[in-house]
């Protein structure tokens, strides 16, 4: 026990740490690409011609109904075929915002849709532009609708960063593999490499919440105070 | 295009959604500072007449001008509308005060008032504020501006709504049923707001219920049936009961004559 904190661990914890690291920058950078895909495929959705709505309906339909890890794989050996030769750390950010992306513009969708309809009228009738309604009246309210659920989905993308590793990553999953590939300590290591990801995806829940406390409008926490 | 005449006109505008034709080819003229109520059976078309005037509804043929600025113009093969752009500019000067108030869910009171007037009038931040209190105090709602819509009682929603409208700086108001989702004893309240601003000259369409309010407010009436205006008059000549038999019909159901 006394070896395996004091000696064991210190040395292969600022490789696990790394690799924790790299997880991180996969989450964090794969979220900000499948906000703006969701969001752009959910308007896309709403005002785009038949044509395209029939395009962005397909992408949903398909990279939903394929497993993750088989997306993964096909962009890492598929893209290189075509003259693409991407790092794996990037042929993972595709994959995890695309697929990431048809779920969040699903949620977008709805969140939009949620929103009354008299909000655009008011909007449009006192000048507007369809640019304007959305960006100060319809998007702000459909965003508070979203937050939860897209915070859900961060902490489950948080997790699903680990199937990179099968794409030549060094992710923390593989830098743990590679330390039990030489220590053969595959309990020790898989036991600190879960350790790891429960305070990432603890830390980001309590995260997670407070972003959601700060959009609540001032108005309802007035109400929840006064019940 | 500049043309001189009223502040609207109206020339055999038609509406249909699909194959149902909402507005028939109506007719209307509304002055500078004339406040005139349309009145008319639930379903004849008096909201899409409202909304079109705002372009908020595209019409599908006929003529429509708002303040010298031409909106839509031709017949069914030469039917033309105006620009997007100078449609939003006229928009802004004929907000619509809607039944449902419509307010902006997520923003408090004054914030309400300001988006308008910043973002589509282009005034800075701290003119609009001025405005929006003193637009504020005018409707009797001084000390609510931080408050949000939901924390509002229906009346005070409805000023809120009136308050944001006159806060673009409006040519002519629209109120499409301004009164209609209220309890009954805040429909007076309003319409003394109503009535204020028609004593300060404000130029006003109005579609309503409220019979005694119309024929007291209103300078002119018109009686809208099945997409089409079949009458029309100063009050004394539509509420005097020499008018259509159709038209004495429709006041004798909603207001009985003692
Ligand atoms: N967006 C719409 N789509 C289809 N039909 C509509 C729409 N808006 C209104 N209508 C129809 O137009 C007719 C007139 O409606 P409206 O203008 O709301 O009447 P009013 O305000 O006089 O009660 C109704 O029959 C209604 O069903
Ligand atoms: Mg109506």
């Amino acid at each position: 026990m006394y070896d395996y904190l004091f000696v064991w661990a210190p040395r292969h914890l600022p490789s696990l740490l790394q690799g924790a690291g790299v997880t991180l920058q996969l989450a964090i950078i794969s979220m900000c690409c499948a906000l703006v895909v969701g969001l752009l495929v959910a308007l896309g959705h709403l005002h785009a011609p038949k044509w395209v709505r029939w395009l962005l309906k397909a992408y949903v339909e398909i990279w939903r109904d394929i497993p993750l890890i088989v997306q993964l794989l096909v962009i890492y050996f598929t893209l290189p075929q075509i003259g693409i030769s991407l790092p794996g750390f990037w042929a993972g950010i595709i994959g995890l915002s695309l697929n990431l992306g048809a779920y969040i513009s699903e949620v977008f969708r709805s969140a939009i849709a949620s929103v009354d309809k008299g909000q655009r009228e008011a909007a449009v009738s006192i000048g507007m532009s369809t640019v304007q309604s959305y960006c100060y009246i319809i998007l702000p309210q459909a965003l508070l609708v979203a937050v939860p659920t897209i915070g859900g989905y961060f902490i489950s993308l948080l997790k699903d960063c680990a199937l990179v590793s099968f794409i030549a990553v060094n992710e923390l999953l593989r830098n743990g593999q590679i330390i039990i590939s030489s220590t053969f300590q595959s309990m020790e290591v898989y036991m600190m490499v879960a350790f790891i990801y429960f305070v990432m995806s603890f830390t980001a829940s309590i995260i997670v919440r407070q972003v959601e406390r700060l959009l609540t409008p001032a108005y309802l926490v007035r109400a929840h105070k006064r019940t | 295009m500049q043309v001189p005449g009223p502040i609207l006109t109206v020339r055999g505008l038609c509406k249909s959604f699909g194959g149902n034709q909402v507005l028939k080819g109506v007719d209307l003229e509304v002055r500078k500072g004339e406040v005139v109520m349309i009145i008319g059976p639930s379903g004849s078309g008096k909201s899409t007449l409202l909304r079109s005037i705002n372009m908020l509804e595209r019409p599908t043929a006929g003529y429509l001008s708002v303040n010298n600025h031409e909106l839509c113009w031709g017949t069914d093969g030469s039917f033309q509308v105006a620009p997007e752009r100078d449609i939003r500019k006229v928009r802004a000067k004929v907000p619509i005060v809607f039944q449902h108030f419509n307010l902006f869910k997520h923003l408090s009171v004054l914030e309400n008032l300001v988006q308008g007037p910043i973002h589509v009038l282009g005034r800075s931040r701290k003119e609009a504020l001025a405005t929006a209190r003193e637009r504020l105090a005018a409707v009797g709602l001084a000390d609510k501006g931080d408050a949000y819509p939901a924390e509002l009682s229906g009346g005070q929603q409805q000023r809120v709504g009136i308050a944001r409208a006159l806060a673009m700086h409006p040519d002519m108001i629209l109120f499409d049923e301004p009164t209609s989702a209220l309890d009954p004893e805040l429909v007076s309240g309003i319409l003394d707001v109503i009535r204020e601003l028609a004593d300060r000259g404000m130029t006003m369409v109005i579609v309503t219920h409220e019979m005694s309010f119309a024929r007291r407010l209103g300078d002119t009436i018109h009686f809208m049936e099945a997409g089409e205006i079949i009458a029309s008059g100063s009050p004394q000549e539509l509420f005097s009961g020499n008018g259509s038999a159709r038209v004495n019909a429709f006041l004798n159901l909603i207001a009985p004559s003692p």
